[in-house]
């Protein structure tokens, strides 16, 4: 398949190590936001 | 509700209505009623994808769902970015190179016949039965708002999706969800601020998250592993990841979504948007409804939510009963006011021990008040054994009319309800694909002409439109809406997506060992709900490994049929 760069990065790899630190982000700040609150 | 609300109701959605239509004129086939002609762009997916998955059921029942259970639930969707990745490496890239309208096509190339049958099968029963679900929460918006019986406003609202689905197909479900979505975050942003603005002067947006941590709402997030617990990080990362991979994956109104993109790379971003927007969007969404728990510590909530069946007990024989306990609610609530208050001014004086005491008085307090709510639910019950005792699906909806300005009210129910529209759309969509594509045209009518077609997925929207109001009047029986739909998905989620990993990565394993393997998975779903083996976001992760492990075993005694190896349609990029 000749589509295969995706425009804002280097290549795929780079979007998906994006998200799965974005999700370690949310469960580092919601976990933050539990104990801060409680 | 107000005239300016109505009006502005009335606008708000006759516009998006008549843009989706005016977008989706000179459709002459199938590829453009089902697919819309796969020329979307990827913010367009993205959106579309978003709007299919928040229903109205995510902007009434999630807040409700904070309000009596706490933020907990945010960890339901942990799974959803890992999920993305599988999907952009392996899903979405052979889904397009076969060129095909469902996912299930896929499954008569790799298997045969009859798993493509069984898998269709238990997608159409699983959606169908869930977008029933979905029609009867903007039924009882209409119902409260309008006094009238749910009945009425359910053929009402059906109607409406079915005229709009029917006539305007995937391009005006996906041109007017991208427009919903829109208008949903703003109407998000506002009800925010609204709802802090309410709050008491001397209280900050500090002060009641505080109020509702000390009150055990902000529990986020829950390392404890325990399998028979709803929501914690294990669930929601491994049994999550399954669900949303079969949800996104298999799911015919999430695949009929990025199929619409414009080429691989667009499907690919638009899944990608979803996987970083959600979490943080159900989040917020959740945040609204501590923040309506916290504004109810200052002001007496209703003591039942849900109006039509507190009209229902106040014209009965116990109407003396339930204007007592109506009033030791008041009282107990200024109790629980004075007491928030208390544990507000030990916040701010930093003293630890105030706090813990003022904690310990406002827990006391809110004991009170859930049990006197109790005592309600069960004189509800003495005089109608069908009473809907859960009102957690009427939290936000009684809140919003009660507390909201004029003009935002009307505002925000229209939120409520495009965002029912699109996903309802969806899903009547993705119904007829797979009832036109995986049965009419495969086992009815292999040849006709594409106006043909065209017609049976019209006729087809409408059947499926009857059935879904039908479900919809036998839902008030399910409690808090956005888990039972969730619930109901994870019946089916975990078989469907074992039967598509053996398909994508067990190479040796055939049609007749994978069929075996997804029917005794079935069984094995139902009985773990019936012994409650279970909390039921791990069924998707048993139900998947069971197939997978079953067709292997199986494969070794059965003799593997002929597949057809090579893909059909193979797309010309």
């Amino acid at each position: 398949m000749k589509e295969d760069k995706p425009p804002f990065a280097k290549n795929w790899n780079v979007l998906y190590l994006l998200l799965v630190l974005a999700l370690a982000a949310f469960i580092l700040v919601f976990n933050f936001i539990s104990r801060h609150y409680s | 509700m107000s005239i300016p609300d109505w009006i502005i109701l009335v606008l708000t959605i006759g516009f998006i209505l008549l843009y989706g239509i005016w977008k989706s004129r000179g459709m002459k086939n199938i590829e453009s009623f089902l697919l819309a002609d796969r020329q979307m762009p990827w913010y367009h997916v993205g959106l579309s994808v978003m709007a299919t998955q928040a229903s109205a059921i995510t902007f009434i029942s999630a807040p409700g769902q904070a309000y009596s259970d706490g933020m907990r639930f945010v960890q339901f969707y942990f799974g959803l970015p890992l999920a993305v990745i599988v999907l952009c490496t392996t899903f979405i890239p052979i889904f397009r190179k076969l060129n095909v309208f469902t996912a299930y096509e896929y499954l008569e190339n790799r298997f045969d016949q009859k798993t493509r049958t069984l898998t269709a099968s238990l997608f159409l029963l699983q959606r169908g039965l869930s977008t029933g679900i979905s029609i009867y929460l903007p039924s009882i918006i209409l119902s409260t708002i309008l006094k009238m019986d749910v009945t009425y406003t359910t053929f009402f609202t059906g109607g409406i999706v079915i005229f709009y689905t029917v006539y305007g197909g995937a391009r005006a479900v996906s041109y007017t969800q991208m427009l919903q979505m829109f208008i949903i975050f703003s109407g998000l942003f506002m009800a925010a601020w609204m709802v802090v603005h309410l709050l008491p002067s001397h209280i900050g947006l500090q002060d009641a998250l505080h109020i509702a941590g000390k009150m055990g709402k902000m529990n986020a997030i829950d390392t404890h592993f325990d399998l028979n617990s709803k929501y914690n990080i294990w669930s929601g990362l491994i049994g999550g990841f399954f669900l949303q991979l079969s949800y996104f994956g298999t799911d015919q109104s999430q695949v009929g979504r990025y199929l619409t993109g414009r080429s691989l790379t667009q499907s690919r971003l638009g899944l990608i948007l979803n996987g970083f927007i959600k979490i943080p969007m159900q989040f917020f969404i959740l945040l609204i409804g501590i923040l309506v728990f916290t504004f109810y510590q200052f002001q007496t909530p209703p003591l039942f939510f849900n109006a039509n069946e507190v009209n229902k007990i106040e014209h009965s024989p116990y109407q003396g009963q339930w204007i007592k306990l109506d009033s030791a609610y008041s009282r107990a609530g200024e109790v629980k006011k004075e007491r928030v208050t208390e544990l507000v001014s030990a916040l701010h004086s930093g003293n630890r021990g105030a706090e813990d005491s003022a904690q310990a008085r406002v827990l006391q307090a809110e004991f009170v008040s859930r049990q006197i709510r109790s005592q309600a639910k069960e004189l509800m019950l003495k005089n109608n054994a069908r009473a809907d005792i859960n009102d957690s699906n009427y939290v936000f909806l009684s809140f919003v009319t009660q507390h909201f300005p004029v003009g935002l009210v009307g505002l925000l129910i229209a939120i409520i309800f495009l965002a029912s529209m699109g996903s309802i759309a969806s899903a009547m969509n993705s119904l007829a694909s797979s009832t036109v594509i995986d049965f009419y045209r495969r086992m009815i009518r292999k040849e006709a002409t594409p106006s043909v077609y065209l017609k049976a997925s019209r006729w087809s929207t409408i059947g499926w439109g009857i059935f879904c109001m039908i479900v919809a009047l036998y839902a008030n029986k399910l409690g808090n809406l956005i888990e039972a739909v969730n619930e109901l998905g994870s019946l089916f989620y975990g078989t469907i997506l074992g039967i598509f990993l053996v398909a994508f990565f067990l190479k040796k394993v055939g049609g007749h060992a994978v069929f075996l393997a997804a029917i005794l998975s079935e069984v094995l779903v139902f009985t773990a709900v019936h012994y409650e083996l279970c909390a039921y976001l791990w069924l998707n992760v048993f139900a998947c490994l069971a197939v997978m492990l079953l067709a292997l075993l199986l494969q070794l005694f059965i003799p593997k049929n002929k597949a057809n190896k090579e893909p059909r349609n193979q797309r010309p990029d």
